[in-house]
């Protein structure tokens, strides 16, 4: 194939014939100090707070600091080629990312590029990354609920659409595979998934995109990746990108859940930046508002009022604490900001209940609302159960001679444990959850050895899918408890033919 | 906490500007800061003397008598108070300060005239004479840069204000938009 020169020329033609001879007014400044993603310049009068610059060698960076005499800048991409003396200029923008349906199942940086190689993503519209949070009006009481898939979550601490749940632990507890769980777990749930990787490593990043798509989670989810290589900036404003990018689905009236793996490195990023940018530091060296880094952002995540459009952004922010200390300055802070947390413990975890929640420092504050009738009823009475199983189990270890409620106390809270495992990437709808839970409080397992639990629930869901599955539908159209007599007979006939394995 | 170079500036300069609008005597002292200014950038080893640590105090003061015989006493009065204060290292600063004080009094704004040729003063002053008309200035002053690297046209920098219309930039947007997609 031959290209003729007269059709290059053409079609430069018709394009500079757009071209838009206009002066240029700038209003520029001059940079005096760059260096660790920050930048100052010198003049620049009239730049407002927040608005977007942009450097001669292209790059863009947001004005943070107004001083008299300077401005303080954070740089948005390169700053290897900015030099002292170079022009900034305004631009009378605010920080925009791209946003829309065509951004779904992607991996992109925090300026909205895609960084996955699938090519350009082609959308004309942008959200400004940040924005006022809906206000009281705006708002509606969280009433439906997020399932998780995860028993333990669904019956001890349910979340629920609009809420913001934290997730709080040690390293290598488990957090992230939560978060992967729950979004694979949203299949055909019509809820858009956004995983926010802030300063996790690249290749962690690629697996869990691979087990996204081993489930078949990317065709719903977009992750907005800042990974540690990247300066601070990109760090910091990651977040509100993601943030952005859910808004524009809440606000057209879906359901969104928007994931933040992890808020303690954003603080450390926003920390490093504050601290270059001479601001004064407070406790731990974070700057006096590292409350409002995180409660602006949070409070983006709402249940939307009928007249918005009913649209929800679930939020589950995570922060690492080190050696389980969650009195350090940014656990407290988001303690107070969320609506209750999941708080999951590496003891608990290396000893095999995983996922690991500490189901007595968990609380879920609005959640329960969000709880279908059915759950509600088999896991009230979970939660003490395990409390009680928890108080009695050390003090069991020292005598042998327990009266019989003590035992019967011992030997449900050991099965309720069990029942509450769960292995990786293997989400449970909510109506086996209610099925299992159903017999775990009805004493149905208490006669069952704690090593055929699992193999009991896997075979109770099979038998109650090929028999008993006008049941289980009962449970998720209604939402409600079928029949107990009807319940209570199908799991007898089961029980009793199911064959413990010999020791 | 020390104070910036900045600061001091701000404080003397708005102080002196305040001194010689009371004396009633601003046109002369900005003649004289224009002078002084000029002698001052031109020997800079009278400067760095002057605001040297080590040397005596009462020498310096001789010195700088010996020098200052012409201007007013206002502006004789002033620099002995720097020399006094220790705060003669700014005294550059410190008058420029005091211009930008005047030169918003009177509005007059300075600039600069890139080209890729050299202007004629002609054309300098329709340039200004335009500037000055649009943003409601009495006098732009420009001084007129050449570089050719512009190719052709004309950038016009008064402080933060810059207007482009040089030839390279016109070139560079229209690569922009070939390139984009």
């Amino acid at each position: 194939m031959s290209i003729k020169s007269e059709e290059i020329s053409s079609l430069i033609k018709k394009q500079l014939e757009h071209y838009d001879d206009k002066l240029n007014i700038d209003e520029v400044g001059t940079v005096t100090y760059v260096g660790d993603g920050i930048a100052r310049a010198h003049g620049l009068n009239n730049v407002l707070s927040n608005e977007l610059v942009q450097f001669a060698n292209g790059s863009y960076g947001i004005a943070q600091n107004l001083e008299s005499n300077d401005v303080g800048i954070i740089i948005l991409g390169r700053f290897d080629d900015i030099r002292e003396g170079d022009q900034v200029k305004r631009t009378g923008r605010i920080m925009e990312v791209p946003v829309g349906d065509a951004l779904i199942g992607r991996v992109v940086n925090p300026l909205g590029q895609p960084v996955d190689g699938l090519g350009e993503i082609k959308t004309d519209k942008t959200r400004p990354i940040e924005t006022q949070a809906p206000g009281v009006m705006d708002r509606q009481s969280v009433k439906d609920p997020l399932q998780t898939g995860i028993k333990a979550i669904d019956a001890l601490v349910p979340i629920g659409r609009g809420q913001r749940e934290l997730i709080i632990g040690d390293r290598k507890t488990g957090k992230t595979s939560l978060a992967i769980d729950t979004i694979i777990n949203q299949k055909g749930q019509d809820v858009i998934c956004i995983y926010v990787a802030i300063g996790q490593k690249e290749s962690t990043v690629r697996r869990q995109v691979r087990t996204l798509k081993r489930f078949g989670a990317m065709d719903y989810t977009i992750v907005v990746t800042a990974g540690p290589s990247e300066a601070a900036p990109m760090l910091y404003i990651a977040p509100y990108a993601g943030t952005a990018m859910g808004e524009e689905f809440m606000y057209n009236g879906k359901d969104v859940l928007v994931v933040f793996d992890d808020l303690s490195k954003q603080a450390v990023a926003y920390r490093e930046i504050s601290l270059l940018l001479r601001r004064p530091p407070g406790r731990e060296a974070y700057p006096g508002d590292v409350f409002y880094l995180h409660s602006r952002l949070l409070e983006r995540s709402a249940k939307l009022s009928d007249k918005l459009g009913g649209g929800s952004m679930t939020a589950l922010p995570f922060i690492e604490t080190q050696a389980g200390d969650i009195s350090a300055y940014i656990p407290t802070n988001v303690i107070s900001i969320t609506d209750g947390q999941i708080f999951l413990e590496s003891d608990l975890f290396f000893a095999g209940t995983r996922p690991a929640i500490d189901a007595g420092a968990s609380v879920s504050r609005v959640g329960g609302d969000a709880q279908i009738k059915a759950m509600k009823k088999v896991a009230g009475t979970l939660r003490v159960d395990l409390a009680s199983y928890n108080e009695l189990k050390s003090f069991a270890q020292f005598g042998s001679d327990l009266d019989q409620a003590t035992q019967a106390r011992l030997n449900r809270g050991r099965r309720t444990v069990e029942v509450l495992k769960q292995p990786l990437h293997k989400p449970l709808s909510v109506d086996k959850q209610v099925l299992i839970l159903y017999a775990l409080t009805h004493g149905y397992l208490d006669s069952i050895p704690v090593a055929d639990i699992q193999r009991y629930e896997d075979e109770l869901d099979a038998y109650f899918n090929s028999n008993y599955n006008d049941l289980l539908e009962h449970i998720r159209h209604t939402g409600d408890l079928p029949d107990e007599k009807k319940m209570n007979q199908a799991l007898k006939d089961f029980t009793d033919g199911f064959s413990t394995s010999n020791k | 906490m020390a104070l910036s170079k900045d600061q001091i500036a701000s404080r003397y300069g708005t102080a002196l500007f305040g001194f010689a609008q009371d004396q009633d005597c601003l046109e002369q002292l900005h003649r004289e800061v224009a002078v002084l200014l000029t002698v001052l950038q031109e020997n800079p080893d009278f400067l760095n003397m002057l605001s040297d640590p080590v040397l005596d105090k009462d020498e310096k003061r001789h010195v700088l008598d010996s020098v200052i015989g012409q201007f007013s006493t206002e502006m004789q009065g002033f620099l002995r108070l720097l020399l006094e204060y220790k705060r003669f290292d700014a005294v550059i600063d410190i008058l420029q300060n005091f211009n930008s004080h005047y030169d918003r009094l009177k509005k007059i704004a300075h600039g600069k005239a890139i080209s890729a040729v050299k202007l004629s003063d002609e054309q300098l002053q329709k340039v200004s004479q335009a500037y000055a008309d649009k943003y409601g200035l009495q006098e732009l002053q420009l001084t007129n840069e050449v570089k050719p690297e512009i190719l052709g046209g004309l950038i016009l920098q008064v402080g933060d204000r810059r207007i482009d219309g040089s030839i390279q930039t016109k070139l560079e947007q229209i690569r922009t938009q070939l390139t984009a997609k």
